[in-house]
């Protein structure tokens, strides 16, 4: 078998594999090894997946509003309530000057009765309104901005410059709890992407914890490897797949849960916001973000794998 | 070659020297035994020639590697270089005896037709070429043994380096396993054998280096110089 003139050289006279048929190797023997123990991959694949899809649901939710917010923000008005003594008349003309305003785009006058009878369509409550004596509702104009509405400094200008007319009682600007609510989102999305942060660590030691004691169960054919002249890139590379296994199938089943959470929660949403004639309802992940979801879950699981590896292959 | 020059091995947790000055010289393709009885430093020397311990002091050249100042990432490449044969041959039992002698060659990538056909030439040196798909616990101890020295020879390396390989064989075994080492001698491998089993070294005449509390007692190779 051995002829003295190669002594030494492994490869003398072999055909090595090429980096694809290497990788294809390594993926094959992974996915074998995975495949062997269903359950306990199976449960691994389930903790990632649980762990993405939770933050990815609350997400998703909550950009919907935000956009929902986007939208109302662009329809915003500012309603300027007018004396009760100002007659419908005298209400046309003051919204026709607001009107002529180069920082107004429209100006609507609703007289009293008008605001009586949308009172009474919205609400209900005819008798309330015919066993009084008078009208109590006064006239009101119904603006619309030409200003960019982030502009809290202009807005208020707005408002004041209103508020200064004869017969303007008072002014109310829809944007304010617009603001609010952004705010909140705001802080719901801080919260979410904290809580996130703690499951994609979470999510890290689910692998590393799992190819750890993977690890320690094939100490043995770790180290003869090593003996026989494995590097640690060859060591390391299944587990490496394996954690990259875990995690693209953990992002992919958690992008399924997420989607089916929101569809879920998209029926009872909408019928809530049909409630308040609004089209609202949810938005799922998308194509995008469902990408998004396995890469991250991918990338998730390689991480784990890579510190695992590096704690138990090259500190040896 | 295989050269140490005034190595010394000192283990910090046991206190004491396992190895003290040790100077040898041992050519190309030649074979002997170390011998000694236990705790001699044996062991200690072929980990050391193997790559698997650092020396404390002094320099070890084997297969053209300095193996006192060997880097980390330099090592997987000396150690597919020789072959090692364990006291317990470190067999992996979930593995059939083809794909535990094929594992030198899997860690240098090699294609695998070329594996297969190496495989079977190994085993069919050690006499073992019906048992490529068997698992190495329906075999018996000297089997095993064997299959280990396929997986040891199988790369076709410059130095074997056996440790004890017929600690727990029959003189019969053990012979056939001593046979084997020299036919791969015959043909330009270098082969260092430790044993304590004094009968077959006087029987196989061949160079022995003694060990003794550490410490080289007899010296039957060459006397290592400085450079």
């Amino acid at each position: 078998m051995n002829s003295a003139s190669n002594l030494g050289d492994p490869t003398a006279g072999l055909e090595q594999q090429s980096f694809v048929e290497r990788q294809v190797k390594v993926l094959k023997t992974t996915a074998s090894r995975l495949l062997a123990t269903p359950l306990g991959s199976c449960l691994t694949i389930a903790v990632i997946a649980i762990a993405l899809a939770l933050p990815a649901t609350f997400f998703s939710c909550v950009t919907s509003l935000q956009d929902l917010g986007l939208s109302w923000r662009g329809n915003t008005r500012i309603t300027v309530y007018l004396e009760q003594s100002l007659d419908d008349n005298a209400g046309t003309a003051l919204a026709q000057t607001i009107a002529a305003r180069d920082d107004v785009n429209a100006a609507v006058h609703i007289g009293k009765e008008q605001a009586a009878a949308d009172f009474v369509q919205w609400t209900g409550f005819d008798d309330l309104l015919a066993s009084l004596d008078e009208n109590p509702l006064p006239g009101a104009i119904v603006i619309e901005p030409a200003i960019d509405l982030s502009d809290e400094a202009a807005i208020e200008r707005l408002a004041d410059d209103l508020i200064a007319h004869d017969g303007v009682e008072s002014a109310d600007m829809d944007i304010r709890w617009l603001e609010r609510l952004n705010a909140v989102l705001r802080l719901i999305n801080t919260g979410i992407a904290i809580v996130a942060s703690l499951l994609a660590i979470a999510v890290v030691i689910t692998v590393g914890n799992t190819l750890r004691l993977d690890m320690q169960a094939r100490h043995e054919e770790i180290v003869v490897a090593q003996l026989v002249g494995a590097t640690d890139h060859f060591v390391q590379k299944p587990f490496m797949f394996t954690g990259m296994l875990y995690g693209f199938f953990g992002g992919l089943l958690a992008s399924i849960l997420t989607s089916l959470a929101v569809a879920l929660l998209n029926k009872p949403v909408t019928a809530l916001a049909a409630e308040y004639q609004s089209p609202f309802q949810l938005t799922g992940l998308g194509a995008s973000g469902f990408l998004l979801l396995v890469v991250v879950g991918t990338l998730l699981g390689l991480c784990g794998a890579w510190l695992t590896a590096r704690q138990h292959i090259y500190r040896r | 070659m295989i050269r140490l020059f005034k190595v010394s091995k000192r283990y910090p947790e046991s206190g004491g020297a396992a190895l003290t000055n040790v100077n040898i010289e041992i050519p190309n393709g030649a074979m002997g035994f170390v011998t000694g009885h236990s705790g001699a430093g044996k062991s200690t020397l072929l980990k050391l020639l193997a790559g698997i311990e650092k020396p404390s002091g002094g320099e070890i050249d084997v297969a053209g590697f300095n193996l006192s100042s060997i880097s980390h990432a330099e090592l997987p490449d000396f150690r597919r270089r020789i072959g090692v044969v364990f006291q317990d041959n470190r067999l992996l039992f979930d593995r059939s005896v083809g794909e535990n002698v094929a594992l030198p060659l899997e860690v240098c990538n090699v294609r695998s037709e070329d594996i297969d056909r190496r495989v079977r030439a190994a085993l069919e040196k050690v006499g073992l070429s019906n048992f490529q798909d068997a698992m190495p616990q329906q075999l018996s101890t000297g089997e095993q043994q064997r299959v280990s020295i396929a997986r040891a020879v199988v790369n076709r390396p410059q130095i074997i380096i056996a440790d004890e390989p017929t600690g727990n064989l029959d003189r019969k075994l053990a012979q056939d396993i001593m046979r084997l080492f020299w036919e791969f001698n015959r043909v330009g491998t270098t082969v260092l054998v430790a044993t304590h089993d004094i009968d077959m070294v006087a029987q196989m005449e061949m160079p022995v280096l003694e060990l003794q509390n550490g410490k080289v007692l007899h010296n039957h190779f060459y006397e290592a110089a400085p450079r």
